[in-house]
């Protein structure tokens, strides 16, 4: 168990110190497996997915820059676009789609420095705050970008609106998102 | 090709990957010469993570772990024998309160200029007086030109916006350059779109008190210099 923040920890790992893999692994498993499964919704796939985040993560690692974001979020990140990209993948094969869920186990995370995340999780509650208020239309296109990767086109066409009006939805959603955390930053 | 505003408008979406292809290459290369809209899209990048994060944790299968090790250790073997043993190191970001200044700075090159000088005000009075704000403005070659230099003394970086500076012609790019008695340093290079609009992340050896005046001069894209006319000034 350590208590070193995870900018530090991004450090250690860009230099490939194996223990900090590790704790880097178990600090952020659930999460980015958590996120592959919402996306993928197949555990092998997601397993896949999981594993190809831990190595982007790792090859992103040196040049991570923390002034511009939190550790956390860039791997949050990662995870989301990597299972994006293996959804992408697996639509172009096939269109079908594998629905399994995988059983919750009650694995215990390596907790990072406690007063950074307990911040971090103040500003992540207030963000699934702001995702509930955001106006139906504008959470239906955002979670058909951010859940099934879709482009604005195809956006639009699932949802048989203008172009225009899926552009507008998506960049609402997202300034309407960036100010509550700002005013949340302020507070 | 996208104006910064056009751009600006598709950052939320790109920091999405939901920008359709016909728009991505426009798009990006705006992003590549506009240091701003990059200060913007790490905010939002950052955003569409924490959005992640929203979902609840989940436990992965205790094989995974193992799977994940094993071929991070395979991918370090590999770039090892390859001859890089580990990812390479960017260089230094643009702090972050620099950073938000600069944002700023998006929204009041578009507003006149009695808008801009108050709102420049508040913005170096909610820097807690750290930073110092310059105007530079056109000179006789470029006489609409605008642009607003923010930077912090003690410290060898900065951030330059401008507007209404003529389009480059092929091979040339605009430089910024420190002044100090006579002599002269390069602070980086910079194009701007068909607006005029650019902008530009200083990156200089020492630090910005060392200087007393700084100019935008047209230079070639090959590093070779130009007339040295200045088309933008500013003085300290």
């Amino acid at each position: 168990m350590s208590d070193e923040d995870d900018e530090a920890l991004i450090e250690l790992v860009s230099r490939f110190d194996p223990e900090a893999m590790r704790r880097l692994y178990r600090r952020f498993a659930r999460s980015v497996y958590g996120i592959a499964m919402k996306i993928l919704r197949d555990s092998s796939a997601a397993e896949d997915a999981a594993q190809d985040a831990f190595l982007r993560i790792w090859k992103g690692s040196g040049s991570f820059r923390s002034e511009k974001g939190s550790a956390a979020a860039w791997i949050g990140r990662v995870a989301r676009n990597t299972a994006i990209d293996h959804l992408r993948r697996r639509r172009s094969v096939s269109a079908e789609r594998s629905w399994r869920e995988s059983p919750v186990e009650s694995a215990v995370s390596e907790s990072s420095d406690p007063e950074n995340e307990a911040e971090f999780s103040l500003r992540l509650e207030a963000l699934r705050s702001a995702l509930l208020e955001l106006p139906r239309a504008q959470a239906q296109a955002l979670n058909l970008a951010f859940y099934e990767g879709m482009t604005h086109r195809q956006i639009a066409e699932a949802l048989g609106i203008p172009l225009g009006t899926a552009k507008t939805r998506i960049r609402d959603a997202m300034l309407a998102l960036r100010s509550r955390l700002r005013k949340e930053g302020e507070a | 090709m996208l104006d910064h505003e056009e751009a600006r408008a598709l950052l939320p979406a790109y920091s999405l990957g939901c920008v359709d292809p016909d728009e991505l290459e426009d798009l990006r290369a705006h992003i590549e010469s506009c240091e701003l809209c990059r200060l913007e899209l790490a905010e939002l990048l950052d955003l569409s993570g924490e959005i992640a994060l929203t979902l609840p944790p989940l436990a992965p299968p205790a094989r995974l772990e193992g799977r994940v090790l094993a071929s991070l250790r395979r991918a370090a073997a590999a770039a090892r024998s390859a001859g890089g043993a580990v990812p390479p190191r960017r260089r230094k970001a643009v702090p972050y309160l620099l950073g938000a200044v600069a944002a700023a700075l998006i929204v009041i090159l578009g507003a006149g200029d009695l808008i801009l000088l108050a709102r420049l005000r508040r913005v170096e009075s909610a820097s807690g007086g750290g930073l110092v704000t310059l105007v530079l403005r056109g000179t006789e070659l470029a006489p609409s030109a605008f642009g607003t230099l923010v930077l912090d003394p003690d410290d060898v970086e900065g951030v330059l916006a401008v507007r209404d500076l003529p389009r480059l012609e092929q091979g040339q790019s605009y430089a910024l350059w420190l002044v100090k008695a006579g002599m002269r340093e390069s602070a980086g290079t910079f194009s701007v779109d068909a607006q005029g609009y650019g902008s530009l992340v200083l990156d200089v050896p020492k630090a910005l008190r060392d200087f007393d005046a700084f100019v935008v001069v047209r230079v070639r894209a090959d590093g070779g210099a130009g007339s040295g006319r200045p088309l933008m000034e500013g003085r300290r």
